[in-house]
């Protein structure tokens, strides 16, 4: 995995295709690569459109070997949503085999024009460009149908629905699944728009001949794959709630804890809640012929993904996931699960981020355009954004510039990015981190890898509000950190009950690089990609005053517990400080 | 809440469902049941005593346990009082997940809402039969729901109970409460 190749959309002739060592870039990997890359050659002020931003595809530092879990993939841009720096990650086959292709990155620059639309194909022969016209406007599935016999064996296609070819603020890009359908999606964020400014529908990687990554020291790789594996498998978390339920597992306990935003964020608790709870689905998929038990990329132990069939055991969507079924669920205040497998998958095919895209009809139904728990009005204003209808373009820029063009003040949002299914009035902490991350809100920024080895917290009062602030910053950093290797974030919670399960970790980087990291040494990765990520977003112009919730959070009590965000400024500025 | 009051005087019923009739019990058991309980009684004490789970169960599988919508971090100090609601639930995923559980290093993320033993009496307190509303989550839902459901009467509307082949078309009004005691067959 040393070889980046860049596509230069606007070179003179048509794109034009180098591939080079990784050079500089060596050492970095997932997250670590994409914010490098982007900090270091995209102008923090240039617009996030235009032909000097760039996006970048990069599978982790564990992807493509034989390492559990370790098939994310991770795609950096400057944000046109959030105007800064952007790390949106995926699942689905694409890490997996980019990495055994040999390919560190991608990397799509220059200056788009005319009107083709690209197809890329990545093999063990090299990459290859070709105009398609046929594809124009072709959504996901339909582009799965077209291109399925391409890569179906051992392969994957990236691609964009019309939203991203729309340039849409809130659309993604898709990556196929096992079973090649565009199910996983590197979602938030706006890369989709990125994509599509750059002329490129689609790429397809042919992994047929491509190889495991072979690492340094096999024989300790294997030893550490081993203990990892069994510390995944033998915990509670990834080894039983996870495969049995999925991530909408959490809907019944958030709702519990009353932190379960709902009917755009105006309490904290969903009477239909049990209804479209995790263990709701997974009866129902099972008794469909569907699954509640699968990967979404090869080489997953975790398997917290399923298949959702509708009423006659008919291929809807997979299982959608916690986020999702709130987004289009209780914070719409829709409590079918038919409906909401029905938006996911529209979601899924016009690459729409569903967290965005529910957040947004949330807001639209705040604004009286259509009821709450309209189920067949919010599919509606789904196909409206995939076809780009004047309404559609509205709710595709996203739910703060919805907000603004319905004239409300409840745009539940940081840096423009809607925030993800937990009220931060019930969990403060949760609101340090949407408030300061340098992604918006967002859920997964702050993800728990924090273990005694790393030394993260320090000694602070477990209580004690001026906790939050530091805490959150050692959750960031060593979050940025797992996202640098590719591996799922739900291994956090096994490494943070099984001091083993980390040491496993770090043995697998090692064994692979020939490095001697230690815990202190993964931590000091994970702030140096965080420090270039800040430093981007300071060069874009944000300053500490971004780093804030909107105010109405301090302002307006949440039910149950009727409490407020009530952390002050100068808690939030110590994060990063 | 599982329901705004409790009634005086809901009627009782049997019923003798099969092993399989279980899973249309699920939805009701995550909605919350009704159980009767003493007027106080030590959380630990109540999830072992009172509704016979087992004490390694407790302490090594119900890592997030809520005391009216307040993550509980210890058992013994926690009071389960008359017309309160508990929820019971295995180990959660990802940073939130970290943060709801029972004792755990993430806990300060959710200052505001954990459970501070100021929980208050709740409705029908003080009562000669004082009823506390018990929720089952995930892995306890799947562990818990024969200890919960079998042999104790469950208080439960009506509406829940419309799938159970034994109790369809003999019901009331769907907002009514029944005592139910279920047993099974096999």
């Amino acid at each position: 995995m040393d070889k980046i190749v860049r596509i230069d959309v606007g070179a003179a002739g048509g794109p034009k295709i180098s591939e080079g060592p990784i050079g500089d870039y060596a050492g970095l990997g997932g997250r670590g690569l994409t914010s490098g890359i982007v900090a270091a050659e995209v102008p923090a002020d240039s617009h996030a459109l235009g032909p000097e931003n760039k996006l970048v595809i990069a599978p982790g530092l564990l992807s493509g070997t034989a390492a559990a879990v370790g098939g994310r993939l991770s795609v950096g841009c400057k944000s046109p949503l959030t105007g800064g720096i952007k790390e949106a990650n995926s699942g689905g086959q694409g890490a997996q085999i980019l990495a055994k292709l040999g390919y560190a990155a991608i990397v799509l620059e220059g200056e788009y024009s005319g009107d083709d639309l690209y197809v890329v194909r990545v093999s063990t022969e090299g990459v290859k460009i070709e105009a398609d016209p046929s594809v124009k406007m072709a959504t996901n599935y339909q582009m799965m149908d077209k291109f399925l016999g391409e890569y179906e064996d051992k392969g994957c296609m990236l691609s964009i629905g019309p939203a991203g070819e729309m340039r849409m603020a809130n659309s993604t890009i898709a990556v196929t699944d096992m079973e090649g359908r565009p199910t996983r999606h590197a979602g938030r964020g706006g890369v989709g728009a990125v994509m599509g400014s750059k002329g490129i529908k689609a790429i397809i990687l042919d992994g047929r001949g491509a190889k495991i990554r072979k690492p340094a020291d096999p024989e300790a790789f294997k030893k550490a794959n081993k203990l990892w594996s069994e510390g995944l498998s033998s915990n509670a978390v990834t080894g039983e709630g996870l495969p049995a339920y999925g991530t909408n597992v959490l809907t019944n306990v958030i709702n519990e804890a009353g932190a379960y935003p709902t009917r755009n964020f105006a309490t904290g608790q969903f009477e239909g809640a049990a209804k479209i709870s995790g263990e709701t689905q997974a009866e129902l998929e099972v008794a469909r012929g569907g699954t509640a038990t699968h990967g979404c990329h090869s080489g997953c132990i975790i398997r917290c993904s399923g298949i959702f069939n509708n009423k006659n055991g008919e291929f809807v969507t997979k299982q959608p996931e916690y986020e999702t079924v709130w987004a289009h669920g209780a914070d719409c205040g829709i409590d079918d699960l038919d409906t909401i497998a029905e938006l996911d998958r529209l979601d899924d095919d016009f690459g729409l981020d569903t967290i965005e895209m529910g957040a947004t009809i949330a807001v639209a139904m705040d604004a009286g355009v259509i009821e709450f728990g309209d189920g067949p009005g919010a599919i509606d204003l789904v196909k409206q954004t995939g076809q780009g209808t004047p309404m559609g373009r509205i709710l595709g820029s996203g739910t703060a510039n919805t907000a603004k063009v319905f004239g409300l003040e409840r745009a539940p949002c940081v840096k423009g990015q809607a925030m993800p299914a937990y009220d931060p009035r019930a969990i403060k902490g949760i609101g340090v981190t949407y408030a300061t991350t340098t992604q918006g809100a967002d859920h997964t920024a702050g993800y728990a890898v924090a273990t005694n080895i790393m030394k993260v917290g320090g000694d602070v009062d477990p209580m004690a509000i001026e906790g939050q602030a530091e805490l959150s910053q050692a959750l960031q950093v060593a979050t940025a950190a797992v996202d640098a290797t590719g591996m799922c974030l739900f291994v956090a919670f096994a490494i943070l009950d099984q001091p083993e399960t980390f040491q496993a970790l770090v043995d697998l980087l090692n064994s692979c690089y020939g490095w001697e990291l230690d815990g202190d040494g993964v931590n000091a990765y994970g702030r140096k990609i965080l420090d270039c990520e800040r430093d981007f977003n300071a060069r874009a112009g944000f300053t500490p005053e971004d780093d804030r919730l909107p105010r109405y959070f301090s302002r307006e009590p949440l039910a149950p517990h009727n409490v407020v965000f009530d952390i002050p400024d100068s808690e939030l500025d110590k994060v990063h400080a | 809440m599982v329901m705004n009051s409790v009634p005086g005087d809901a009627p009782s019923r049997r019923v003798v469902l099969r092993n399989a009739d279980l899973r249309n019990l699920k939805p009701v058991l995550q909605a919350g049941v009704g159980v009767r309980a003493p007027l106080r009684q030590n959380l630990r004490r109540f999830l072992t005593d009172d509704l016979g789970i087992d004490p390694a169960y407790v302490e090594d599988r119900l890592q997030t346990v809520f005391l009216d919508g307040s993550p509980v971090d210890d058992f013994d100090e926690a009071a389960v009082l008359p017309g309160c609601t508990l929820a019971l639930s295995g180990a959660m995923p990802g940073l939130v997940g970290a943060t709801m559980r029972r004792g755990g290093y993430f806990a300060r993320l959710r200052e505001g809402i954990a459970y501070d033993g100021a929980n208050g009496e709740g409705e029908n307190a003080p009562s000669e039969k004082p009823v506390v509303f018990v929720k089952l989550f995930n892995r306890a839902l799947d562990d818990l729901a024969r200890v919960l459901a079998v042999g104790r009467p469950l208080l439960v509307e009506w509406r829940w109970l419309k799938d159970l082949p034994a109790l369809e078309n003999s019901g009331g009004d769907e907002a009514d409460a029944v005592w139910l005691t279920i047993n099974f067959a096999d």
